[in-house]
């Protein structure tokens, strides 16, 4: 496990993408690849638009899927709790064939509604193979973002990447799968409010070993 | 006239029963449990009749898949100094009607050393291959049945002395049609198996020089790099790609190497209309680890030659910084000099 400590910790010099924001996306100053090792490299923020910047970021990347995943794979093994498709956004990587986005609605636990609350993940890793590459730390792996929607239809808000974090993580544990809670430097700390997107990640990712 | 037993005949009386007992356990134990072979220790390849299973090791809709045990010297680490691979060579066969993604896989202890992703379609399978020998191999089969032989390195945590499992299976993901009979069938063939090498997982170093260059707009900047290899498979041609985002490219995206020996230097060339900084990439895909590294580009709104006193100061700026960088280079080669070079 130590060199999967050092595989994530090890964060490269971070080359930003400087493109226009948009409106009401979230801003960070903290956008940055991590490498993972074997010329693999995952960008530690979504973004609301394609191409990613600095200025319209989603949410950090918290939850590392790794051994034998696979986006469906992974999905399906939540799907019971999280059945609903979230919107769209972005992720950047590099897998080694050169940088690329994913697109991931993600799944939520609910459906949006004026008072209720459902807690919402997406999962990223190249399109064309649904994982990352290979490599003897990791095996194969993917990576996530993790939030929570309040009253998405009326008077919204969104918080508590931590929360979603533990959920994934305690379902894991529930499910017979090794899991480590908060293992993981992702250099994305985040604990503050900018309007109604409400930052609460300590910057550390929990790493779920897929069997 | 008392008629007990002698006492060497109660003693073969209560020896028969436990020799029977005994060979009955024996027998037990050899009809489940065939002997573990020890394997490794040294460089080598043992299939699975050298594991002691026999090939080919099917399996079908219901089984949670095939499993090999094996065992492994005391103290055996990945990579200490041998690497053990797996090696997964199997057909796979799909009935009609049967549409969707499947996992095969192959794993040490738990630890996946082969995801092969089959998307099986109405006419053909689609299969991706991904390792650290041959890189990425995608692939399309017509009809609905495929041969697959993939060799991995086992990750670092799959590896251990004593016993070891290693266990083939099948996944279905996302599949239509797995109610009918005979869905699938996968055979895990005789070659299969567990390999040990003394040749590390073949990586590929991919250098910018330098990482980050400014050039002033229309003006053309080279983008230089150094491929070098660390490993002991074979060496082969690679492909030095450039991804120039917005920037003019000047000449050909991809560079072609026939082997990268002690290392190989190459240029791409490029020019930018509009200042800014802008983020390249460098990467040689489909090959071992597939490295790939950015290059920021700074693009700067004037010329040298159009500047105005402006323009001069730079100039006097830029060669007052010319002196300063020469400095510190006879500074730092007074200096002991310092460890290799760092991977970007």
């Amino acid at each position: 496990m130590r060199a999967l400590r050092a595989a994530a910790a090890a964060l490269v010099v971070a080359a930003l993408l400087a493109l226009p924001a948009a409106a009401g996306a979230a801003t960070t100053s903290k956008l940055g690849p991590l490498s993972m090792g074997y010329g693999q490299t995952i960008w530690n923020y979504d973004f609301t638009e394609v191409p990613g910047s600095w200025n319209h970021v989603d949410w950090a990347a918290s939850v590392l899927f790794y051994n034998n995943a696979e986006i469906n794979k992974v999905k399906s093994a939540f799907g019971g709790r999280y059945w609903l498709f979230g919107s769209k956004k972005h992720a950047y990587m590099n897998n080694g064939s050169g940088g690329l986005y994913d697109d991931d609605g993600g799944r939520k636990t609910d459906t949006p509604s004026c008072l209720g609350s459902t807690r919402h993940y997406r999962e990223y890793a190249p399109p064309s193979s649904d994982r990352m590459g290979y490599n003897p730390s990791f095996g194969y792996y993917t990576f996530t973002t993790t939030h929570y929607d309040h009253h998405e239809l009326c008077n919204d808000w969104y918080d508590d990447s931590e929360g979603t974090e533990a959920d994934l993580y305690n379902r894991a544990v529930g499910k017979g799968w090794a899991a480590y809670h908060n293992y993981a430097n992702f250099y994305n700390y985040e604990w503050r409010d900018e309007g109604n997107h409400h930052w609460r990640n300590n910057g550390y990712a929990t790493y779920i070993r897929v069997p | 006239m008392p008629t007990g037993r002698s006492r060497s005949g109660r003693a073969l009386l209560v020896a028969l029963p436990a020799l029977a007992v005994a060979c009955g356990v024996a027998a037990a134990a050899t009809a489940t449990t065939p002997a573990t072979p020890l394997i490794g220790g040294r460089v080598g390849a043992w299939d699975l009749r050298r594991l002691g299973a026999h090939a080919p090791l099917r399996i079908a809709p219901g089984h949670t898949g095939a499993e090999v045990r094996f065992r492994l010297p005391h103290g055996t680490r990945q990579g200490r100094p041998l690497w053990y691979l797996v090696r997964l060579q199997a057909t796979v066969r799909f009935a009609r009607g049967v549409h969707g993604k499947f996992l095969l896989t192959a794993d040490v202890n738990g630890a996946t050393a082969a995801q092969i992703p089959i998307v099986v379609r109405r006419g053909s399978l689609r299969l991706e291959e991904l390792g650290l020998v041959e890189g990425r191999r995608t692939r399309t089969v017509a009809g609905r049945h495929a041969r697959v032989d993939f060799r991995n390195y086992i990750q670092i945590s799959g590896i251990r002395g004593g016993l070891n499992v290693l266990h083939f299976a099948i996944e279905p993901l996302i599949v239509r049609g797995l109610a009918r009979p005979q869905t699938f069938e996968v055979a895990v063939l005789s070659n299969s198996g567990i390999e040990a090498t003394r040749a590390l997982p073949d990586e590929l170093l991919l250098y910018a020089r330098p990482p980050t260059v400014t050039a002033h707009v229309g003006e053309p900047v080279d983008i230089g790099y150094l491929l070098k290899r660390r490993g002991g498979w074979h060496d082969g041609p690679v492909e030095v790609h450039f991804a120039a985002g917005s920037l003019d490219l000047r000449g050909p995206d991809l560079q072609r190497h026939t082997r990268v020996d002690g290392g190989v230097h190459g240029t791409f060339t490029v020019s930018g209309d509009t200042p800014g900084a802008y983020t390249t990439m460098l990467a040689v895909p489909d090959r071992f680890n597939e490295p790939s590294t950015p290059v920021t580009v700074t693009i700067l709104a004037e010329t040298p030659d159009t500047a105005g006193p402006a323009g001069r100061l730079g100039r006097i700026g830029g060669g007052g910084l010319l002196v300063l960088v020469g400095l510190a280079l006879l500074l730092r080669r007074r200096r002991p000099s310092g460890s290799g070079e760092a991977a970007t």
